[in-house]
């Protein structure tokens, strides 16, 4: 019958073979590891970020179509300045106004007469600006936002109001 | 050979873990994707609803008597096919054939008897100078009458004819739109001026009467055609417009029951009433065309209303033009 060598056990050289392999190995799983942490730190950031901006243009739509402003208007009076923009007509009330504001990264949205304000973000860049036609009449609000560290992942967003002057 | 078996109470954990970290994610994507198939409903449903919606501007845009508007236009039987896969319901109806709360001047006001008990049409008239011009007619004016009588006789969609308009409503549409007072003043004076001369603005004269007016910024709102279509025009409103203008007695009845198999011009009209509906502020009143129209469609889920508003053409024989006022969708 034949049998097999060292059946006492391994060598020195066989064990070192081995750790080292093992090492190689080990190595190799931790490195993939660290990078598929890394790369699933970056779809969820960039799902997040995707889910965010999907869910602020629902929420921007919906709102700019309540403001209704009356066919017989001309120029609305907005107020505010570089961080915020109140537009009145909100809920077709001309006291009521749809408010955007910043605040930090933040972009806030609301009724100025409530005070009930959404928050969204953080944004690295916020500007948001009356959207008008012809002669100036107003047709919504163009909103931009930046949502890349360099700044060139640049959003535009034009929400159509529910009505319009003449 | 080990038979008997076992296995630690880490790697029951561990399967445990792992069933209800599977469970969590298959509930987690099938609600994500339920989500998304309604979301992808209610944007498909919404697609469905303005074709429609555009469609009845097409078939107003198609009027082959684009003079005049009445219930035998082809519109309305074309839209009785409309209502099939996944649209319950379609309507036109036209919402500047009432007088128009905003404008309506006190001497019409006080005809019509629709005032709340102790209501004046002065009080009416002032509140209008203190508050301004609304949308919301029933919010707005719901202390000088009842929510039922705004609703029926009552309007904030039509436009200001600069002939029929309250006075002082010309004098704040005027800053309105141009967001001059002192040029509103003067327009003020004008308008009194002409209404003591008792002069009246045709459709033609009026850019040459606002000539140094801002013709151009308050047209189309402010401009001398007729407000309300008498094909439409509730009943009440016409008898007392009637009676406002000094008509005599019968001719309303007479209207009313030849209005719906008839389509009149203007023409038409001047022959049925007589030389008073030239001659009186009736012809400022009353004409044959409907300027602000609301669509409606409803979908299984939402429902789309949608106000549009006809251009006040150069040209009476002109091709309509129809601008969009409002739209609004609603669950």
């Amino acid at each position: 019958m034949k049998t097999l060598k060292n059946e006492g056990g391994f060598t020195f050289i066989e064990i070192l073979v081995s750790m080292v392999l093992l090492s190689v190995l080990g190595i190799t799983i931790w490195a993939g590891l660290i990078n598929s942490q890394g790369l699933i730190r970056k779809i969820i950031s960039e799902a997040s970020t995707s889910a965010k901006i999907l869910q602020l243009d629902n929420f921007v739509r919906q709102y700019a179509y309540k403001v209704k402003i009356p066919f017989w208007e001309g120029k609305i009076k907005t107020e505010g300045g570089k961080s915020s923009l109140a537009i009145p007509y909100l809920n077709a009330e001309c006291e009521d106004m749809l408010m955007f504001k910043t605040s930090e990264s933040m972009l806030l949205i609301g009724s100025k007469k409530t005070g009930q304000f959404n928050a969204f973000g953080p944004f690295d860049d916020i500007s948001f600006q009356l959207w008008e036609g012809d002669g100036e009449k107003p047709l919504g609000i163009k909103l931009s936002i930046s949502t890349g560290k360099k700044g060139n992942d640049q959003l535009i967003i034009y929400a159509r109001f529910g009505g319009n002057p003449l | 050979m080990k038979e008997k078996g076992s296995i630690s109470a880490v790697i029951l954990g561990l399967l445990l873990f792992i069933s209800v970290l599977f469970l969590s994610g298959s509930v987690f994507i099938e609600i994500a994707l339920k989500e998304l198939k309604r979301s992808e409903q209610i944007d498909r449903e919404k697609e469905l609803l303005l074709k429609r919606a555009d469609q009845i501007v097409e078939l107003l845009l198609d009027d082959p008597t684009p003079f005049a508007d009445a219930p035998q236009d082809p519109v309305w039987e074309e839209m009785q096919n409309m209502e099939y896969k996944g649209i319950r319901a379609v309507s036109l109806e036209d919402v500047s054939s009432l007088i128009g709360l905003n404008w309506v001047r006190k001497e019409l006001l006080e005809r019509m008897g629709v005032l709340d008990f102790g209501k004046t049409p002065r009080e009416l008239q002032q509140f209008r100078e203190d508050s301004g011009i609304h949308l919301n007619i029933e919010k707005a004016f719901h202390d000088f009458l009842e929510e039922e009588n705004i609703e029926e006789f009552f309007t904030a969609y039509n436009y200001f004819n600069i002939n029929i308009s309250d006075e002082f409503v010309l004098r704040k549409l005027y800053f309105i739109r141009t967001g001059n007072m002192e040029e509103a003043e003067v327009f003020h004076t004008k308008i009194q001026n002409i209404r003591i001369e008792k002069k009246q603005v045709e459709p033609q004269d009026m850019e040459s009467f606002l000539s140094g007016f801002n013709y151009d910024i308050l047209f189309p709102v402010l401009n001398a055609e007729p407000v309300m279509n008498i094909h439409f025009v509730h009943e009440k409103i016409l008898e007392d417009l009637f009676s406002y203008c000094e008509i005599p007695d019968g001719k309303a009845e007479s209207i009313i029951n030849l209005r719906e198999s008839s389509e009149w011009t203007v023409n038409d009209l001047k022959a049925l009433i007589g030389e008073k509906y030239a001659e009186t502020l009736l012809h400022h009143y009353l004409g044959c065309r409907t300027w602000f129209w609301n669509i409606y469609v409803e979908g299984e889920k939402l429902k789309l209303t949608r106000i549009i508003a006809r251009m006040p053409e150069e040209a009476e024989e002109g091709a309509p033009e129809f601008r969009l006022v409002e739209e609004d969708f609603s669950l």
